[in-house]
């Protein structure tokens, strides 16, 4: 299932809050979150529930191995198992057929490529319940002792299929003991319906555009519909994929993280205003946060972080980030890309850019960042280079042209607001409404009319919309 | 610690979404269902059939999804909010709108009921600017109470949509003589200098994909011969299809390219499906195309016609039936011709003078297909979107002995079409 669904909004969600507080018992509580998370995976992928219950028994059961024989050989046999069950369902459902194609490729060889359908959201809990073993061995955390709070844990429909990746120890209080309050209910809700105003007005509207410039899974740009293309209009297309996947998977960060809150739970933030930021490596500390911070904590600092081989700690870091998006050249292309800009910055771009003015830095941010994207959309890397080739072919072909002019007016006033949407705006409101008039009961009340209008106008963008799909249920 | 009047707010916040929610919930289930929407020209998805197979494989659930979207209370309602709303997003390129005398219901009527036998000399770019204004909605540009799309492809399309022809033509000629007939569209024959930014115009792309075609190919020139007609009932006002008349002069360009002779529509009998609102106006809501509302007239030859519905899964299936949907009303009413977008039909005609045609078609060619029972033995239509069986083998198996393609610019120029073209040949 997903959030911006009717059938979620209307059924799912109202019929579980009501469930949920109408018992004031924990363990009922616990389980109804259960139940209705394995069923809302199971709405989209009924036959994959298996999958995630297994991955969080082996892990519930190496947490409690890993406890019980702290600082002898068994904690390691716990932790070495739980690493490679959970890194082998990934590489067996996420990445078999991508390492076939290559050893196919490289020496020759014919092994029949597998065919595994990418069950949802398993490179969200696979990495969750990584932190959770690799935390119980470092002895951070307390393995859980219940199965069942285990399975919530990992099932939370909240976070479960796009994320934030939800470390184990953020919540490890909440799972056991959480109260849940009323101001963090409504202002879940508020956060809710803020995250599905930004997927279904912005991110689904920048999808239609996206779709006609740089194709899509289902119809496909052609090298032939690229031709015809005019730089102009490349860009066009590239920049609204620039809005939809930020509004698309910051959305669902929002609408998770306002779940969260209405159950009682507090998830970290998962985005700040990347499209603000003022350098590559700012950019990495706003984006998918909860991402880059699990490679620092797993990966970047166990290999030495800053300390030795700081280019290769960076090298591998980056190539492990932009292959965990998906299972193709690109996306390792896509981290790599990374992997260049934040090196140069460390060894001299970040004092560089210190010394002109901010407005230049947030220039440099973005001229690299949404060219980017190029390289993260097409899987196809013969598509890939004609694009590039198209954005940067000025003169050779025609610069502009009728159809993105007449999209661009079209869509002038929802362009406008999107990019306002992309700087904190909101955050400065509240402050002003807090401090500068003193009065946060207003903002509240001025909330409660903000998310009646969001629920109505997504509503009606819902209702009759069959294209509605999140981007970052592919990964 | 919250104050009471914090408190008071955050309870409202809380009960008045949950109640919208829940509400919206309660009556998503109670309230009875339509079966069709009108609106859009469609069955509303109804509940799936519950299997095991289904369940596991996620569809079950697909399913319900749509149903539940489908049959969301106020749908019609709900979609006409979120039109307006879209529509506020920006501004249309263009000029603001104001009724435009020229072109009032009354004259149209008059085009629909005489079919002009002279014309005056034919322009054949843009129109002199008459100081009529349009407008463009979603994408279509509605001008003097009529909607159209506009066509901006590019030679590089063309060209691959001739590639495929030509593929076509090398796998079997000389045994089959390959033809193709790109149908313009409708804004070419009343676009005005004013708005000839608006579009492409189609006669260069047609030179394009004809000039890319190998030379044995028969290029049918039938804008050449609408354009002659271009005062009369050719188009719909309000759909994207062309009308009869119009698919009549593309046939009698046609009937020149092959040696033939077009048969006299002053002779033949017809009749009319009136108040016709179609695609276009359903996707712009725009009140003066409602009172533009459209004919469709089907002609009724004199001929004895076996016609046959076809199967993609075998060659051999062939079941009877009639050439039009007579049924076919209201905002349907388009698919009078051949019954709508079967993916297969076969008509047998009593001239057995061993011409045997096979057209690969998409929705237009509905309306052209008819014409040839005048002249042919033999017609088998396909949808080159839907037809999916073996199409090579059923050139042989019927005798086909000459192949037209036909497309409106639009699909020869989208990867969509060309790739479903393509892919008849596997």
């Amino acid at each position: 299932m997903v959030f911006a669904s009717l059938i979620f909004l209307f059924l799912f969600l109202p019929l579980n809050l009501l469930l949920y507080y109408s018992t004031k018992n924990a363990t009922w509580r616990n389980l109804i979150l259960i139940v209705f998370s394995l069923f809302f995976y199971g709405w989209g992928e009924p036959i994959w529930i298996t999958l995630m219950i297994f991955s969080a028994t082996v892990d519930y059961v190496n947490g409690r191995v890993i406890e019980k024989y702290r600082g002898k050989i068994g904690a390691k046999i716990g932790l070495i198992s739980s690493l490679i069950i959970n890194l082998g369902l990934l590489a067996t459902f996420k990445y078999s057929s991508f390492i076939v194609e290559n050893v196919n490729g490289i020496f020759g060889t014919s092994f029949s490529m597998p065919h595994f359908a990418l069950p949802i959201g398993i490179s969200f809990y696979t990495f969750q319940t990584i932190s959770y073993s690799v935390d119980v061995y470092r002895n951070e955390v307390k393995a859980q002792r219940s199965y069942l709070k285990f399975l919530m844990f990992v099932s939370l429909f909240h976070q479960l299929v796009a994320g934030p990746i939800v470390r184990y120890s953020h919540i490890a209080s909440e799972i056991d003991n959480r109260k849940e309050k009323l101001a963090d209910i409504s202002m879940g809700i508020s956060r809710f319906c803020i995250g599905l105003f930004k997927k279904v007005v912005i991110a689904n509207v920048a999808a239609e555009l996206v779709r006609k410039y740089m194709g899509d899974n289902s119809a496909p740009l052609t090298m032939d519909a690229l031709h015809d293309l005019s730089t102009g209009a490349a860009w066009f297309g590239l920049v609204m994929f620039a809005l939809q996947i930020y509004f698309d998977f910051s959305g669902y960060s929002d609408m998770a993280i306002g779940l969260g809150w209405m159950f009682g739970f507090h998830y970290h933030e998962n985005f700040k205003y990347p499209y603000t930021a003022t350098s590559i490596t700012d950019f990495w500390r706003r984006w998918h946060i909860s991402l880059g911070t699990f490679f620092k904590d797993y990966v970047y600092i166990p290999m030495g972080g800053n300390k030795k081989r700081i280019y290769f700690n960076l090298f591998v870091v980056w190539f492990l980030t932009g292959m965990w998006h998906g299972a193709s050249w690109n996306f390792i292309f896509w981290g790599l890309y990374f992997f260049v800009f934040i090196s140069l910055e460390k060894a001299f771009i970040l004092n560089f850019l210190k010394k002109i003015p901010k407005f230049f830095s947030h220039v440099y941010a973005l001229l690299i960042i949404i060219p980017g994207w190029v390289i993260f959309y097409f899987t196809d890397t013969k598509m890939l280079g004609a694009y590039v080739g198209k954005l940067f072919s000025f003169g050779s072909g025609p610069l502009w042209d009728m159809e993105v002019n007449s999209d661009l007016t079209a869509n002038l006033f929802w362009f406008i607001f999107a990019i306002i949407c992309c700087m904190p705006v909101y955050h400065k409101v509240k402050h002003w409404f807090d401090n500068r008039l003193q009065k946060p009961a207003l903002f509240e009340m001025a909330a409660i009319g903000v998310n009646v209008i969001c629920i109505f106008l997504c509503v009606a963008q819902l209702v009759g919309k069959s294209y509605n799909p999140f981007i970052y249920f592919r990964f | 610690m919250q104050t009471k009047k914090e408190k008071n707010i955050r309870i409202i916040n809380v009960l008045l979404v949950l109640a919208v929610l829940a509400g919206g919930g309660i009556a998503s289930i109670s309230m009875k269902k339509q079966a069709v929407s009108e609106m859009e020209n469609r069955k509303l998805a109804s509940f799936p059939k519950f299997s095991d197979s289904a369940l596991w494989s996620g569809e079950y659930f697909k399913k319900i999804d749509d149903y539940y979207s489908d049959n969301f209370p106020f749908r019609d309602k709900w979609i006409n909010i979120s039109n307006s709303f879209r529509d506020k997003f920006g501004y249309e390129s263009g000029d603001i709108k104001i009724y435009d005398p020229t072109n009032d219901t009354e004259a149209n009527e008059k085009k629909t009921d005489t079919v002009k036998k002279e014309t005056k000399t034919v322009q054949s770019g843009p129109l002199p600017d008459d100081g009529a204004v349009g407008e463009i909605k979603k994408r279509v540009f509605v001008f003097k109470n009529r909607a159209f799309e506009m066509f901006g492809g590019g030679p590089g399309m063309g060209k691959s949509y001739a590639s495929v022809i030509n593929g076509y033509n090398k796998l079997l000629s000389p045994g089959i003589q390959v033809y193709n007939l790109i149908i313009p569209v409708a804004l070419e024959f009343e676009i005005t200098e004013k708005y000839k930014h608006l579009q492409k115009p189609n006669r260069p792309a047609i030179k394009n994909i004809y000039d890319n075609l190998d030379s044995n190919i028969k290029k049918v020139w039938a804008i050449d011969e609408i354009r002659k007609h271009r005062e009369e009932y050719i188009y719909f006002n309000t759909d994207h299809h062309w009308t009869s008349l119009g698919a009549y002069y593309a046939y009698v360009a046609f009937c020149k390219t092959a040696g033939l002779t077009p048969v006299k529509l002053d002779t033949v009998a017809y009749k009319t499906k009136k108040s016709f609102l179609g695609s276009l106006y359903r996707l712009t809501r725009d009140p003066k195309l409602k009172d533009n509302p459209d004919s469709v007239r089907y002609y009724l030859f004199k001929d004895s016609l076996t016609f046959y519905i076809g199967s993609s899964k075998s060659l051999n299936y062939w079941a009877k039936s009639k050439m039009y949907g007579e049924g076919a009303s209201g905002t349907n009413s388009y698919s009078v011709f051949l019954q709508g977008d079967l993916p297969i039909v076969k008509m047998e005609t009593e001239h057995k003078n061993g011409r045997r045609i096979a057209i690969v078609k998409e929705s237009y060619g509905n309306a052209f297909a008819p014409y040839l029972i005048n002249n042919y033995e033999k017609v088998v239509v396909v949808d080159q979107r839907y037809y999916t069986g073996d199409f090579i083998g059923m050139l042989k198996n019927e005798g086909i002995n000459e192949l037209l393609f036909i497309n409106n610019i639009f699909a020869a120029h989208t990867p969509f079409h060309i790739e479903k073209i393509k892919g008849l040949k596997k």
